[in-house]
Order: C-alpha cells, then sequence, then structure tokens
C-alpha cells in the first residue's frame, strides 16, 4: 500500500512537471484587474514560443503566450537588456520581438532553427514574421527584412521623405502591410497628425497607398495594430480626434479587403487589436492608472473577457521607455516641493472684444459667486491676455485652482469654455 | 491774447488725461502686482516621473483639464505673430508666472520664434504612446529651428538674432519654477521640447 502511494505521487509529480514544461500549466483566464504587480515566475521553455497557436505578449521581463483560455509566462530565450516590447508569434515558425535599448534596439527571432539577434542602429518597430520565416521590422521610415534563417539584413525605403514607418505585416510571402507615418510639417512640428496603411510588393519594389484618410493641423487620423484576419483581410483601428479638443478619440475596427477599406464599426474605448486566436479577436486595453496592459478575447456576442496580460503590437507603459529615460545630469537639479498652492494663481474669464462686454459679465459673476471680479486688459496682465481685448480675473480663495475653477464652471456654466486658470 | 487761450487749452488737455486715467482707475483698477523673480520653491509641484505619476498628476490624456490653462506667447502661430499657449494647470505657476513673466522681463520676448505650442491630443508618430502634449504637460518653443533629431539648440530669435541658450536656460534653469525636461537628451532628440514629467 505505502508502494502504491508512493509510485501515485510521483506520477503526479511527472505528469504535473510535463504540464509545466510544455507551458500549459493549467493556470485559469486571469482574472480582470490582475495586470499589476508581480505574476508567477516565467519559465524557460522555447518550445512555447514555436509551436502551437494563439498569441504572445510582452509582460514584463516575461513572454505571456495565451491560447485559448490557457495563459503561460515564459522566459525570453535571450538575455539581453531593455524592455521587451512589440512581441509577434506565428504558429509554426516562430516568436519574434524588439529588446528595446537606449540608442540602437535589438531585435530577436527565435525559430526552430535557433535564436538570431539583430542589432540595430536607432528604433525598431513591430518585427512578425511571413509563413516562411521571413523577418521584417520598421525601422526609420523603411523597412529591414531578413530571409527565413538568414542574417543577412536588406533595407527598404519607406515611400515618403521623412516619414516613420510601423507594424509591417506579411500578407503572402510577397506582399507587406505596412504603416506610414505622414512627415511633420511647418504647423505640426512633432508628434502624429496623419498616417495610413500602405502596401509593398516586395516582386516588383513598389509601394501603393491602400487608405487615403486625411489629417491636419487640428482634425487628425492614424491607423494602428494591423493584424492579418484567419479569412485573409486585414483588420486595423482607426483613430480620429482633434488636437485642440479636450475629450478622447473615436476609435474605429476597420477591415481591408483586398485593397479596399470598410469600417467595420465604432469602438467603445481606447482599444487596439492583439490578434486573433482561431477566429476570435483579441484586443490590447490599458489599464489607465498603470499603464499595464489586459489582453481580452472578442466573444461571439461582442462582449469582452479577459485572458490574459501584456503588451502584444502596443507599447509597454509600465516602464519607462529607455530610449525617453532621464539620466541624473539631463533631469536637472533641485526638485520643487508642494509647499503650498501657488497664491498667483486665479481664474480667467475672456476674451471679450468690448469692455462693456466685460463689465456686464463681472457684474453677473459677482451676484452668482459672490466673488470679486475685475477687469483687465493686456497692458494690466500681458502675459494673459493679447491685446485689443478684455478678460475678467477672478481670485483663487480655496487654495486649489483646479476646484475653484470646477465651481465657477458649474455656477456658471455657459463661461465653461472661456475660463481658464492663469498665473499671474 | 494768444498765451490766455495756449493755456486754456493746456488746461483743457490736462484736465482730460487725468479725467481719463481717473475714470480707468475707477472701474478697472490694476489688479496685478509687479512681478517678483521668485526662485524658490514655494508653490512649485513636484515633477512626476514615469507614467502612473503622469496619469496621477495630469489625469488622462485629451482631458477636460488637461488645457484648462493659457498665458500669452510672442512668435506663437507664426514670427511676430503672439497668441495663447494651452496647458494643464498644473503647471500654469511654472509656464505663466516664472518662465512667460522671467522672459517678458529680461526683455527677450524676441528669443521666441514660432511655433510655440502646448497642449494637443496627438500620438507619439507610430506608437500606442500619447505624447505629453495630450496631457497639458509640455510646451514646444522655437519650433521650426529646433525640428525633431536635430541634436543642437538653435538660438536664434524672431528678429534673426542669435540668443544662444538664453531660452533652453530658462525652460530647464536649475531653479524649481523652471524645472522642465528638455527633450535634446532623449536616444532622438527632440530640442524643441520641454515637458514637466521624466522616464516618460
Amino acid at each position: 500500500m505505502k508502494k502504491l502511494l508512493t509510485i501515485l505521487v510521483a506520477m503526479s509529480l511527472g505528469v504535473l512537471a510535463v504540464v509545466a514544461r510544455l507551458g500549459l500549466a493549467p493556470q485559469a483566464a486571469v482574472a480582470a484587474g490582475s495586470c499589476r504587480g508581480a505574476r508567477s515566475p516565467a519559465m524557460a521553455d522555447g518550445l512555447a514560443l514555436m509551436s502551437g497557436s494563439g498569441i504572445a505578449a510582452a509582460d514584463g521581463d516575461a513572454i505571456q503566450v495565451v491560447r485559448g483560455d490557457r495563459v503561460s509566462r515564459i522566459a525570453p530565450p535571450d538575455h539581453g537588456g531593455g524592455v521587451l516590447r512589440h512581441v509577434s508569434f506565428r504558429a509554426g515558425v516562430g516568436t519574434t520581438y524588439v529588446r528595446d535599448r537606449r540608442g540602437g534596439d535589438v531585435v530577436v527571432a527565435e525559430t526552430s532553427t535557433g535564436v538570431r539577434r539583430f542589432p540595430v542602429h536607432g528604433e525598431a518597430l513591430n518585427p512578425s514574421f511571413s509563413s516562411t520565416g521571413d523577418l521584417v521590422w520598421a525601422q526609420g521610415g523603411g523597412l529591414r527584412i531578413a530571409d527565413g534563417g538568414s542574417d543577412v539584413v536588406r533595407r527598404i525605403e519607406g515611400p515618403l521623405r521623412h516619414d516613420v514607418a510601423f507594424s509591417p505585416r506579411f500578407r503572402d510571402d510577397e506582399t507587406l502591410v505596412v504603416g506610414i507615418v505622414s512627415p511633420p510639417t511647418g504647423a505640426v512640428a512633432e508628434d502624429e497628425y496623419l498616417s495610413n496603411l500602405w502596401s509593398y510588393d516586395a516582386a516588383s519594389a513598389r509601394w501603393r497607398q491602400l487608405t487615403h484618410f486625411s489629417g491636419g493641423v487640428d482634425r487628425w487620423s492614424v491607423v494602428r495594430t494591423p493584424f492579418l484576419a484567419p479569412d485573409g483581410s486585414v483588420e486595423f483601428v482607426r483613430i480620429h480626434g482633434r488636437a485642440s479638443a479636450d475629450r478622447a478619440p473615436s476609435y474605429e475596427l476597420w477591415r481591408l479587403q483586398g485593397s479596399t477599406p470598410t469600417r467595420l464599426r465604432s469602438l467603445p474605448e481606447e482599444m487596439y487589436l492583439a490578434g486573433f486566436d482561431g477566429s476570435a479577436r483579441l484586443w490590447n486595453l490599458r489599464d489607465g492608472a498603470t499603464g499595464s496592459w489586459k489582453i481580452d478575447r472578442e466573444e461571439a456576442d461582442g462582449s469582452l473577457r479577459q485572458v490574459g496580460c501584456g503588451a502584444v503590437a502596443v507599447d509597454p507603459l509600465d516602464r519607462p521607455d529607455p530610449d525617453r529615460r532621464a539620466s541624473i545630469r539631463s533631469a536637472g537639479a533641485e526638485q520643487g516641493t508642494a509647499t503650498q498652492a501657488p497664491d498667483v494663481d486665479q481664474i480667467l474669464v475672456g476674451d471679450f472684444s468690448s469692455i462693456d462686454a466685460a463689465d456686464q459679465t463681472a457684474s453677473r459673476i459677482k451676484s452668482a459667486t459672490g466673488a470679486s471680479a475685475t477687469v483687465v486688459d493686456s497692458t494690466q496682465a500681458p502675459a494673459v491676455v493679447r491685446p485689443g481685448v478684455w478678460a475678467i480675473i477672478v481670485p483663487v480663495t480655496s487654495g486649489d485652482p483646479e476646484a475653484d475653477l470646477a465651481r465657477f464652471r458649474q455656477a456658471l456654466p455657459d463661461l465653461a469654455d472661456w475660463s481658464w486658470i492663469v498665473s499671474i | 491774447m494768444f498765451a490766455r487761450a495756449l493755456a486754456r487749452r493746456v488746461a483743457i488737455a490736462v484736465v482730460s488725461v487725468v479725467a481719463i486715467v481717473v475714470a480707468s482707475t475707477v472701474s478697472h483698477a490694476v489688479v496685478v502686482d509687479g512681478w517678483v523673480h521668485d526662485h524658490s520653491s514655494d508653490g512649485i509641484p513636484p515633477r512626476p516621473s514615469g507614467y502612473t505619476e503622469l496619469v496621477q498628476t495630469f489625469g488622462q490624456p485629451c482631458s477636460d483639464r488637461a488645457n484648462n490653462s493659457r498665458s500669452y506667447w510672442p512668435s506663437q502661430s507664426a514670427r511676430n505673430v503672439a497668441g495663447y499657449v494651452y496647458y494643464h494647470p498644473y503647471i500654469a505657476r511654472d509656464v505663466g508666472y516664472n518662465i512667460r513673466n522671467h522672459v517678458a522681463a529680461d526683455k527677450r520676448d524676441k528669443a521666441v520664434d514660432y511655433l510655440v505650442g502646448g497642449y494637443n491630443c496627438r500620438y507619439i508618430a507610430g506608437t500606442t504612446s500619447w505624447s505629453t502634449h495630450a496631457f497639458g504637460a509640455a510646451i514646444d518653443t522655437n519650433s521650426a529651428r529646433n525640428p525633431m533629431g536635430q541634436d543642437h539648440w538653435n538660438g536664434k530669435g524672431a528678429d534673426g538674432k542669435d540668443y544662444d541658450r538664453y531660452l533652453p536656460n530658462v525652460w530647464h534653469g536649475v531653479y524649481p519654477g523652471h524645472f522642465f525636461f528638455w527633450g535634446i537628451h532623449w536616444s532622438r532628440p527632440d530640442p524643441m521640447h520641454f515637458q514637466y514629467v521624466t522616464d516618460y
């Protein structure tokens, strides 16, 4: 009997070891909201990064593999430094990702032939595999391609001068779909006002624009996270908004069938495609407070269910981008301390094209709030009022300027869009 | 006769000027005290570091709070065309009181050249990361002469004179109220860019 018990225990331990080895730890779908903080340690298991289906994501220093309801945390096959990001898994081929480092990044590719590392000068974005193992990533305004198993990297120039390329995906073995950011202009000197999807045909070495969204100084439109869908189409997220508007932009899911883009539906919040698991869409959603990413599966009824954690094609936010990390020298010197609220902060209401209009509104403010309201012009407050107009200064009394402004706007909602906190 | 007429005209003119000044002062008293160059840390908020502190301090990107402050800058939209720059109230004292007034008090408005920008609800190009401008936590200045990728500061102002590093020193100075992080220190330098957060 004692022998039998020993054998049973030994067999159980053996089964558990095999399950763990295969990266199939019977870990249930991750409970919602658990993507912050420490999780189970990663296992070293390259097999899980090359076979099977599902997706892979950067989860801190580990790669999280999501297959159906099963998740496993795998130690990356290389030991480079930097922040792990932009993980891409192709069934039967392998896994590739970027080690984002200060200055030059490293693209890492693990296939059945082993691990290859491609150090690059500058930023590498969104590497991915073709079905035959060719590797592509975006770098600067163009692409870099390494044929399957080769360490030789070919350079492909982008379609525009001074553009930024991102998210290249093989549509088939010869054709790539790539996001291209329009170059900065005199009016939009940095950040993005427009991007579109382009295709690159390797046989003819030609670029062709696939989507024709427009954007400019204020209204902007960007495309993000294109993925090859099971039906052969390309699905992506389009986001559009206004640079001057203080509200969230609009998120939409689009499909590119051939070269025809179609809007499928609007999205309820900030969310990015993370790939497909079978026919189910997977999404990356940001934890607004911590910047950690959760992975949700879209169910047949359209509802979302969390199945994992980690960043697939999105940027990890819960650790600093090494390229934007401040050294002690560059960070500056002495830090301030919030000893007390600035007594120079005041509420400004304006602008008014005539002094009479300003006087009338000042009277209304006094009767509505009981606060003093003083009309000023640019000779009295040149740092906050332009010449030729008038404004009203209302003192901040609570020591909390933002709270005072909120109360002011509640009392006089018609002035909400015309009231500011100024420091004079 | 001529002298009497002249005296009467002078008297009328003086009375008129005094009346205008007094009336103006009575109905619209000057409320803004003279600016004092304050390099103390009083009222200067700590500079956040990393995404979590950025969001805790400034709120979510493109929020209603992110553009609730403003100040008036020379060469804001074009050379010698002044305009308002909008940003988060958290940096109102830094941008408005300490830095804008500092430049004006030094009589260096011409050191500022276009574009000057603050709040902008936009992504960092090609990424899923929001620009610090979307939080109202960053200011660009002299953008046309200092594009992203340029590894040095071009100090030429709107009048074509070289002000050397006057503006970066005002934004990135050692005193608490001038304590912005300068984008020139990134791997891909961004000399026009000053932000009140690090490690993002």
